[in-house]
């Protein structure tokens, strides 16, 4: 019984210990950090933590095809378009039990309309409105033979409903 | 073992002179007010993807007529405060709040910036250290005993590196979890996110016309083994950077390899962490110890008693 007692002793000592010391401290706070993830201020800093042999990106581009610089009209950078598209599509898919992968053309065309409208309501603040029709167009980075190394695939991803 | 116990045993606050934390507190001011959007137009009227306390609150209030001049004249006077050392129970609280609720504001439209987070990290440790020390002296009605020779800006200054530090810690986590271990075997692929961020520059403004060449893509992507050691190099050095709490020589070393690292990254991807290498050089770097401690007149710290810091902390 007493054995037992020293040994819970024991653990609460270490248990103790190493909370206050600033290693035990730091790793805490680490674990508390991976496990939130993405909850501002805290982050568990997932940028290129996957690098992947693909590496996929869109890109704004007028009726016509033609890219249209995103950050000069609207404010935003490509990759918080590409973000923008990507969680908006993905909470979507969560809520309605879809595969994110392979979305509907449906949902892809409802959530790419909300973008749209963010973008033309950001565009219209700063003054630089966007021409009537849009594209997002979607781009894929993949391996390749030298000399390149890489090779680039630009496909269309979805319309703006002037468009359809 | 009993070299592993000193070592452990040098992971502690300093002693900090009252001049060294008053230019820490100034400079940190300073990137406090760099890191809040300059206009109101950058202050969203929608939050469609909430992100941190969005879930709770809604904090579309700040885009209202007048709400964010308001704020930024609130936060203007009390970073002014901050950096005096007044008010600092009352100050932090307000300043963290308030830098709280417009980068999330910012990062609930449906894309997380990952460049600012550092900087609310700080200012939450900050916060947290003097609402423990004033919150024992209220609730005890005497002072937390502290280390000898340290000063409650020994502990502001040793958790905003903490801080700090934990940010590329936690990135070696994720990149071991989400990888499934297998970041090192591929990380020369990082080759096509160099193009990838290229590309993303590009279609920023369209700027300079038609994409640009990537021979550091090329390079990453031809040579997958030199890649490794490389991008590897640079994993290590987050991994390690919690060395940085061992002592202002150690912390030195990190923050400058911490810099270099950014700028690697910077000259590869075009992806820059401004706010992140300032607080690097702010609280690991430390420049205004080393040119006292270089040109021999060094007041107050290491060896010799430490000035009494921050009256208010």
């Amino acid at each position: 019984m007493a054995e037992a007692r020293s040994g819970r002793g024991a653990i609460a000592g270490a248990a103790g210990a190493f909370v206050r010391h600033p290693l035990g401290q730091l790793f805490i706070f680490l674990l508390f950090l991976y496990q939130v993830k993405e909850f501002y201020p805290f982050t568990h800093v997932p940028m290129y933590s996957d690098p992947e042999a693909r590496a996929p990106y869109l890109y704004l581009a007028d009726g016509d095809g033609r890219a249209l610089p995103v950050r000069s009209h609207c404010g935003v950078t490509n990759p918080k378009l590409r973000k923008m598209y990507r969680s908006r599509l993905g909470n979507r898919c969560a809520e309605d039990g879809l595969d994110k992968k392979h979305p509907p053309a449906d949902v892809v065309r409802e959530v790419a309309d909300e973008v749209f409208a963010f973008l033309r309501e950001r565009a219209e603040v700063r003054g630089r409105p966007l021409p009537e029709g849009l594209q997002i167009m979607h781009v894929l980075i993949e391996p390749a033979p030298a000399p390149d190394g890489f090779k680039e695939t630009t496909t269309l991803l979805v319309r703006s409903a002037e468009l359809r | 073992m009993n070299r592993l116990r000193r070592f452990l045993a040098g992971f502690h606050a300093r002693p900090v002179a009252a001049w060294e934390w008053l230019v820490m507190r100034c400079l940190f001011a300073g990137v406090v007010w760099l890191s809040m959007p300059r206009a109101s137009d950058q202050i969203y009227s929608s939050q469609d993807a909430p992100n941190g306390i969005a879930h709770w609150v809604d904090l579309t209030f700040l885009a209202g007529p007048g709400v964010y001049p308001a704020l930024q004249a609130v936060v203007a006077i009390a970073l002014v405060l901050y950096a005096a050392g007044l008010l600092l129970p009352a100050v932090l609280p307000l300043l963290l709040v308030s830098h709280v609720m417009v980068r999330t504001l910012f990062n609930s439209q449906g894309w997380i910036h990952h460049g600012v987070q550092m900087v609310s990290l700080v200012l939450l440790a900050q916060t947290a250290v003097v609402l423990t020390l004033a919150g024992y002296r209220l609730l005890k009605g005497r002072r937390l005993e502290l280390r000898p020779g340290t000063t409650p800006a020994s502990y502001l200054l040793f958790y905003s590196q903490m801080a700090v530090v934990s940010l590329y810690v936690v990135s070696v986590f994720s990149k071991v979890d989400r990888s499934d271990g297998l970041w090192f075997a591929k990380s020369h692929y990082v080759g096509l996110h160099v193009v990838k961020a290229e590309r993303d520059r590009y279609h920023a403004a369209l700027e300079p016309p038609g994409p640009g060449d990537v021979p550091a893509a090329r390079l990453v992507l031809a040579h997958p083994n030199l890649s490794r050691l490389f991008l590897g190099a640079g994993v290590a050095l987050e991994f390690f950077a919690f060395l940085a709490l061992r002592g202002r020589l150690w912390a030195l070393g990190v923050g400058l390899g911490l810099i270099g690292f950014h700028r690697c990254i910077a000259a590869l991807m075009t992806i820059h962490f401004h706010f992140n290498e300032m607080l690097l050089a702010i609280f690991l770097i430390n420049v205004p110890y080393w040119t006292a401690r270089a040109s021999g007149r060094l007041p107050g710290v290491g060896g010799t008693a430490p000035e009494p810091a921050a009256s208010s902390a």
